[in-house]
């Protein structure tokens, strides 16, 4: 326990319960457990023990190296004649449905209990909603585009270089992803949010304990103004950081769930510029 | 207020400050004052000859048509040389814009590297920027100059444009086999995709925290208030494990480094000591299913 | 700044703080909301405003290889969907054929069709029946097109003469490229006719539709869009033909044309992963990524069609599945090189002022379809040649020997 930890916890009891269970309110160690904490816990020690027993004792290419079969051992999606019906055991793809299931379970349950702690902390959702745009990608990706489409083998398998193949062939089957507009957004936030991340966390290191020195935020401001002109400030490079890196994982959202349903050739999605109305007029060629 | 120990012979600031009023209640509003220095100035001219260089390229290729510019604008590239020219300097309409153009691209990044860094020691800050940023210029020196000179031929470079540098992405992971068989790319993408993790969890936390004033971090670190108290529960309530107002900085840096030095290692080293990733992947026993893919 | 905010917070004011950021956040959300709705009502918008959308419904790129999912577009209903008929013969030609039947009920110099489909086509309502179901649907042209209909056997037209050539060239090529091509034990083997090409018309595709630069028409060439090289691309790739950058790439170039088999009988027109040995600079992997599009748009097919995505190189998924589309695209590849070589050079012109003729690429036969809609589909009859072994057959060595054309 943290030195200050006791009175949050007294604090934290006091909290009249609403959407957690009141029961439940306990510590253990330092985890906060909760009803969605238990959800969270049995529908994950379901999911990943499933997987695990999958790729380390049931997979047929398995070798009898365990880390070499946790890197390349998958759980393969339902195939195409499945569709979109729910397999049971022994048919192929069962073990998808059944982790994919048990996983989305378990990030809603962690998201919840996320809501449960801010509130026994009285401190704002932000956490649970950055949380709640990663689990939507999830859910874009492993239900909501399959389901679009019809078919659960549209999902990416459960596979750590396995995961890395889907989406190597997923980019090329729609010509090039690179073409995407909302790929394109999408890694420009992702590389934008590791920028932001350095510049942020190199300033308030190059600032910290310098109080002796008189090095205040004053000086950061400085600093920024000098050499770029802005200095966005200690709240606002927060609500960047939190925009950016949320709007990443959306952007990636559009940019699966439009790829197959609406758009099939990425590449050709840029027809329409060379022959947008706004040129017509023009001589060219 | 530390003292200013780097004397310049263009230190000047701009005299005007401006608001802008739309940012109120978001972020601070204060524009300027913009200084000015050598580097800067040194960094200013270099980039404006840079971009000078890259219309005149692109401005060839439509006819210095203002109109055509704009309309293809997405697909106009500046292609380095062709693999016959070697490291040589081209003509400029083979590759020697691109040369330019990249030369003084090079020169711009360094001079704002220093830019940052004599600035930062000016403000009596330790040179942190600096340091995080030069990573990023590390990753770029690998892409555009080491490997190419490496492998003897300045056609392995990205060229400029939009489209060029997607295509360039693409088409290299395609010679190396595939890319994410790269394990120093894996790294450098785990780190990539744990920065906006991090990103995200650290600027929801502290915007959580906003009403105890978690966002004052500066001060927070020395002496830690009710703000961060809550701010490290809620993670080690969460997941059990909490950083503190310094250390989390301290991760934050470490991932957003960790991308470019890797991706930069992942480059150096493909061609020279790995031709085809994929093939890496093959006699590491990474690949799935039963290895048939990896033609003898 | 800080002098303020380090001051102790008054009574009241961290909850109206608070208050403040609350709204601040819901409004952020909001935002959000209707910047989602706008780009995914904008992508829907263009799409259906600008992409082609029928060629969308039959499209399912599938990872594995398997036929299941791919239907043959009907010949007729591909011609109805571009706005045209199905050509029959002229009701003078009819009259002017039944005149010339009751005349010479046994063919008079019919060569071709004996030599290659069998002695039976010996009588004129035997080679009628050919000529009326193939070529004029075909080519899109009566009898008279071709023929002198006073005398049907005569050559006075230059068209018969170029009919003829490109009949034995179908025939060739069935017989040396689309019968040996590998294929899995089960999958319908289709055959040309001159639809297949032709699609009901007797100027070639690239001279008529080409000069008619409406957006379809180009995007189903694949010179819009961005997967296309421009001419300034392609002259930093170093992609020619004739030794100049084409109007567009279309497979067919200088460095194809040169290509011949290597020891193994394998020619490897398009490789581009590097070893040990491979020449620095990534010219040749763009010169291929072009070609790789030119065959996505041709086929309407995405890259793992035929490639495992994990290694383009590999002819085989990671479960040793054989991607057969694979070694089938080179093989037709083979026999794009081929016809560029070997017979559009030499082919008889009807009129010798237009110039040469357009080069083969993947897009004249198949349009947009993995089976091309002219392609002549078997009756239940005839069983598919079967080819167990999933070996990738060497191409025939090239140049072959000469074929023999007609001359004028």
């Amino acid at each position: 326990m943290l030195s200050f930890e006791a009175k949050y916890r007294q604090e934290a009891m006091a909290v009249p319960a609403r959407a957690s269970f009141g029961l439940l309110k306990i510590w253990i160690g330092r985890f906060y457990l909760g009803f969605w904490g238990v959800v969270a816990l049995i529908f994950g020690v379901l999911g990943s023990g499933a997987w695990f027993w999958q790729v380390l004792f049931v997979d047929p290419n398995r070798t009898n190296n365990p880390l070499l079969n946790f890197i390349r051992g998958q759980i393969a999606p339902p195939p195409p004649e499945v569709g979109l019906a729910i397999t049971f055991d022994g048919s192929k793809g069962f073990w998808w449905l059944f982790v994919v299931f048990c996983a989305t379970v378990t990030f809603f349950a962690w998201m919840m209990r996320q809501i449960d702690i801010s509130r026994l902390l009285k401190i704002g959702y932000q956490v649970p909603i950055a949380f709640g745009a990663v689990l939507s990608s999830w859910v874009t990706i492993q239900i909501v585009r399959p389901i679009l489409l019809g078919s659960w083998s549209e999902g990416f398998p459960l596979g750590v270089i396995a995961h890395l193949d889907w989406l190597s062939a997923f980019g090329y089957r729609y010509y090039n992803f690179f073409y995407n507009p909302f790929h394109a957004i999408g890694i420009a936030l992702l590389f934008g949010s590791a920028f932001v991340l350095s510049l942020h966390g190199a300033t308030i290191l190059s600032a910290a304990r310098k109080k002796s020195e008189g090095v205040t935020e004053e000086n950061v401001n400085r600093f920024y103004w000098d050499f770029f002109g802005y200095s966005i400030g200690e709240i606002g490079i927060h609500r960047l950081a939190f925009w950016a890196a949320v709007m990443c994982v959306l952007m990636s959202n559009l940019c699966f769930v439009l790829s197959g349903t609406v758009v099939q050739d990425w590449s050709g999605f840029w027809n329409f510029w060379d022959y947008a109305p706004w040129w017509s007029g023009f001589a060219f060629n | 207020m530390a003292t200013e120990v780097y004397r310049e012979s263009f230190e000047r600031r701009t005299k005007t400050v401006r608001y802008i009023r739309l940012l109120e209640g978001l972020a601070d509003t204060q524009v300027g004052p913009l200084y000015l220095g050598m580097w800067g100035a040194l960094a200013f001219f270099s980039y404006l000859l840079c971009v000078f260089i890259t219309a005149i390229g692109f401005g060839e290729q439509v006819g210095y048509n203002p109109i055509r510019f704009l309309r293809e604008l997405p697909v106009l590239t500046l292609y380095p040389p062709p693999p016959s020219q070697g490291l040589r300097m081209a003509p400029l309409q083979e590759g020697g814009y691109w040369q330019l153009a990249t030369l003084f691209l090079t020169l711009t990044l360094v001079f704002w590297t220093i830019r940052i860094w004599t600035r930062a020691v000016a403000n009596g800050l330790r040179p942190m920027v600096p340091i995080a940023f030069s990573a990023a210029l590390f990753l770029y020196a690998a892409i555009y100059i080491i490997h190419p000179i490496w492998v003897n031929s300045w056609n392995e470079a990205p060229p400029h444009g939009l489209r060029g540098i997607l295509l360039w992405t693409n088409h290299f992971s395609v010679k190396y086999g595939n890319f994410y068989y790269n394990p120093f790319h894996m790294v450098s993408i785990f780190a990539l995709l744990g920065s906006t993790v991090i990103l995200a969890m650290h600027g929801a936390t502290i915007l959580a925290t906003l009403a105890y004033g978690a966002h004052r971090e500066i001060d927070e670190i020395e002496d830690s208030d009710e703000g961060t108290h809550r701010a490290q529960l809620l993670w080690r309530w969460v997941m059990g494990f909490n950083a503190t107002a310094y250390s989390i900085h301290q991760w934050a840096l470490g991932f957003a480094t960790l991308v470019a030095v890797a991706g930069a290692i992942g480059v150096l080293l493909s061609g020279p000591a790995e031709p085809d990733w994929f093939q890496w992947g093959c006699r590491a026993g990474i690949v799935p299913g039963l290895q048939k893919a990896c033609v003898p | 700044m800080s002098s303020i905010e380090n001051d102790p917070a008054p009574p009241g004011a961290v909850a109206v703080y608070d208050e403040k950021q609350r709204t601040i956040l819901r409004g952020e959300l909001v935002g959000l909301v209707a910047m989602t709705i706008l780009a995914l009502g904008g992508v829907i918008a263009l799409s259906m405003a600008l992409v082609d959308w029928r060629a969308f419904q039959g499209f399912r790129a599938e990872s594995t290889y398997n036929y299941a999912g791919i239907q043959q577009v009907d010949f007729v209903e591909y011609l109805r969907r571009n706005n045209k008929t199905l050509a029959q013969p002229s009701a003078e030609a009819l009259q002017a054929y039944s005149a010339w039947q009751q005349k010479n009920p046994q063919t008079v110099n019919v060569q071709v069709l004996t030599q290659y489909l069998g002695p039976e086509y010996n009588t004129t309502a035997k080679v009628f029946e050919y000529m009326s179901k193939y070529f004029t649907p075909g080519v899109g042209q009566s009898c008279e097109y071709c023929h002198n209909l006073e005398n049907f056997a005569a050559y006075d037209k230059p068209q018969k003469t170029t009919a003829k050539a490109m009949l034995i060239m179908q025939f060739e090529l069935q017989n040396k490229w689309i019968s040996t091509i590998p294929r899995p034990e089960g999958q319908p083997l289709y055959q040309l006719q001159c639809a297949t090409c032709h699609y009901g018309q007797a100027q070639f595709w690239n001279s008529v539709d080409k000069n008619n630069p409406t957006l379809a028409n180009l995007a189903k060439f694949g010179i819009a869009g961005g997967g296309n090289p421009t001419q300034y691309d392609m002259k930093h790739y170093g992609i020619t033909l004739n030794g100049k950058p084409p109007a567009s790439y279309e497979i067919v170039d200088d460095k194809l044309l040169a290509a011949r088999p290597d020891a193994k009988g394998e020619v490897n027109y398009f490789q581009v992963t590097a070893t040990k040995d491979t020449p620095p600079g990534l010219n040749d992997t763009y010169r291929n990524q072009a070609a790789m599009y030119h065959m996505n748009v041709a086929l309407n097919v995405g890259c793992d069609f035929c490639h495992y995505g994990g290694y383009f190189k590999s002819y085989v998924l990671e479960d040793g599945t054989f991607k057969w589309p694979k070694s089938q695209s080179r093989h037709m590849v083979g026999m794009i090189q081929d016809i560029a070589i070997n017979w559009f050079p030499q082919m008889p012109k009807v009129d010798p002022a237009r110039g040469d003729l357009a080069q083969p690429n993947c897009w004249m036969c198949h349009r947009g379809n993995v089976v091309p809609p002219g392609a002549y589909s078997p009756g239940a009859g005839e069983v598919p040649q079967k080819v167990s072994d999933p070996q990738i057959r060497p191409l025939v060595d090239l140049p072959l020997p000469a074929p023999k054309l007609p001359q004028k």
